[in-house]
């Protein structure tokens, strides 16, 4: 059983006559415990691939299945399920509640899946992060590279088998970067996390396991 | 509890504009003190109206013929009822078998201190009996034969700042009159009338043998109706039953209530809609927000709810500072009505009770849920990557 599965996955945005490709045809394949990097220049569909992935959008056509489930037949309730407990996505800009303390924004999604129970795992994660004394900080009191720790341990509160992460180092200087690259190399690690992340970074692309190249909305 | 982890959400998000929740806040709390104010001034007034008209004392008031609706209002706000009749028939009411007991009444006004005229009334023994409840704050009551003394209301003894043995001058023929007792406060119109005994009062018109009322109590109020029947026999004569005057003035009362109803419903709705425009603007503003919800594992469900909820505690709030902010005006209110309205009865106008207060919270709590409809709908519809572009 492969993490994700892609076969002729095709997004085509229509505005009126004009048709857009974002994606057309991607063929990829990820197996379980595997770090990929999506790279590609900006405009390739980076984006438009991890959030179908994410199941944040839907194809126009074209195979996807994550963890052996077909997702162009699941539908509303499955895929808030999906979203919810087997992918976790983490932003380019972070996307912290600013109203909520680091710590119930990493308890969040908790909320979502009625595990509120087991806050146990938002100290854990925290202190994963190395960001434990923070717990009761507000988003904008952190750094760009705290948030988006706060922003994976989030994303990694409910224990789903895939990570996403567009772009995330993409807004943190190169320190920062590697940081957070090694935070999710370390996660890969352990958990035997599936990680995709996009990046412009070559030299952060470089860590990963495998590197997806695209242009024009085609693996290349 | 998930619904105290959505609302301590909730209450976050409501800090972060304070102005703005605040201000919607007012709205709602607003228009529930107008709301409970409203329908306690509906229960109050009739209370009061109901227990003032209970006062009067008798079961019947018989009177020469004259229009109904001015002999009622002439008795609860007093004055003169211009007509007579004689004596003769208090007679003939006495022999009636229902009767339990009478008091014949001579009412009329006179000036005092030349400053305008005061209600008299002239009374006899048995008038105290139709009254238990009013009492002597000081005094007594009249000496036997006495043709010189009068016992003043409570309100009429504060106003002249009257005491036991001073004198009263009534009326323009200088004839002098000395205090003999003072009613306690009954809250009725007694507490503004001067009573005189009958037969001073009837000389002080000119109208020996004549009466301008009867108030007559039943031995039984169930044969009321059989009494007024043939009461109604005697020519020229008409029958005030206190049934009549209750339900015309609640007759009146309730048209009045109906306009009160539609002027809380629309305050009502202002507020609904209110909340439901700032609700659907903060939407807007938080596309993004949700979106994420939604991207790390929030369903359709869970936003909806997290709207209802931020509108639920905006109008609960509202609806719990309403509601006490109308007990505690309620006096003001009263005072406020009294002052706007030509016929207000005595006692706390504006009535808000247990019920109608947990009334007027469950109203906000049922214009939370009304106005988080339609923002919650859209927010649950946001596209979870809408914001992205
Ligand atoms: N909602 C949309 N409507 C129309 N066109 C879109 C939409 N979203 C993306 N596109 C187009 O699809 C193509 C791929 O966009 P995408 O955001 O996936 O690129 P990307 O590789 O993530 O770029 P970047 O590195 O700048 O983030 C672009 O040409 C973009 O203009
Ligand atoms: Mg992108």
């Amino acid at each position: 059983m492969s993490a994700i599965l892609a076969q002729g996955l095709t997004r085509i945005y229509r505005r009126s006559a004009e048709e857009i490709a974002a994606l057309s045809g991607v063929d990829l394949t990820v197996e379980p415990g595997e770090f990929v990097a999506i790279t590609g220049v900006s405009g390739a569909g980076k984006t438009t691939l991890l959030n179908l992935i994410g199941c944040l959008d839907r194809p126009t056509s074209g195979l996807l299945k994550l963890l052996d489930r077909d997702v162009r037949a699941l539908r509303g309730k499955d895929l808030e399920t999906m979203r919810r407990q087997h992918v976790g996505f983490v932003f380019q800009d972070y996307c912290l509640i600013p109203t909520l303390t680091v710590e119930e924004n990493v308890a969040l999604p908790l909320l979502f899946s009625r595990a509120l129970h087991q806050r146990d795992r938002v100290k854990d994660l925290l202190a994963r992060v190395d960001l434990q004394h923070r717990s009761n900080h507000l988003p904008r009191e952190l750094s760009g590279g705290e948030q988006q720790r706060v922003a994976i341990a989030r994303a990694l509160v409910n224990n789903p088998e895939i990570l996403l992460a567009d772009e995330p180092t993409g807004n943190l200087d190169s320190k920062r970067g590697n940081e957070i690259v090694a935070l999710l190399r370390d996660m890969n690690h352990i958990k035997g996390l599936t990680i995709v992340l996009s990046t412009h970074n070559l030299n952060l692309a470089n860590r990963a396991d495998r590197q997806i190249k695209l242009a024009d909305g085609r693996v290349v | 509890m998930v619904i105290f982890q959505f609302i301590s959400v909730v209450l976050k998000e409501l800090r972060r504009h304070r102005t703005r929740s605040a201000l919607t806040i007012s709205g709602v709390a607003l228009s529930v003190c107008v709301l409970v104010s409203l329908l306690g001034l509906g229960t109050g007034y009739r209370t009061s109206l109901i227990h003032s008209i209970d006062r009067l004392g008798y079961h019947v008031l018989v009177t020469s013929k004259g229009c109904p609706y001015e002999a009622a209002t002439l008795l609860m706000q007093g004055g003169v009822i211009p007509m007579y009749m004689d004596e003769a028939i208090h007679r003939e009411i006495l022999r009636d078998a229902d009767v339990a007991t009478t008091t014949r009444l001579f009412l009329g006004s006179l000036p005092v201190h030349r400053e305008g005229f005061s209600l008299i009334t002239g009374i006899e023994d048995s008038f105290l009996e139709m009254k238990p409840w009013l009492t002597f704050q000081r005094g007594e009551w009249f000496g036997e034969g006495a043709t010189d003394e009068v016992i003043l209301g409570y309100s009429v003894a504060a106003y002249y700042r009257k005491n036991i043995g001073d004198d009263f001058p009534l009326g323009g023929m200088g004839q002098t009159f000395r205090v003999r007792g003072i009613f306690d406060r009954s809250g009725t119109q007694d507490d503004g009338t001067i009573f005189v005994p009958l037969g001073v009062a009837q000389r002080l018109f000119d109208k020996k043998e004549k009466l301008t009322g009867i108030g007559v109590k039943l031995k039984n109020l169930s044969r009321i109706d059989g009494f007024s029947e043939r009461v109604f026999e005697i020519p020229s004569v008409q029958v005030i039953t206190m049934a009549q005057v209750q339900r015309t003035l609640l007759d009146l009362l309730g048209t009045a209530r109906f306009f009160i109803g539609t002027v809380a419903i629309v305050a009502v709705a202002i507020a609904v809609l209110g909340v439901m425009n700032t609700m659907l603007i903060a939407v807007f503003e938080r596309t993004r927000e949700i979106g994420v919800m939604r991207a790390i594992g929030a369903s359709r469900g869970d936003v909806f709810a997290l709207i209802c909820a931020e509108t639920l505690t905006i109008c609960t709030i509202g609806g719990i500072a309403g509601g006490g902010i109308a007990v505690l005006g309620s006096r003001m209110a009263s005072e406020a009505v009294r002052a706007i309205l030509p016929f207000a009865p005595p006692g706390v106008l504006v009535q808000i009770d247990g019920i109608l207060l947990i009334g007027g919270i469950a109203m906000a709590v049922g214009m939370g849920i009304l106005a988080g409809i339609i923002p919650g709908w859209r927010a649950s519809r946001l596209h979870p990557i809408a914001w992205m572009r």
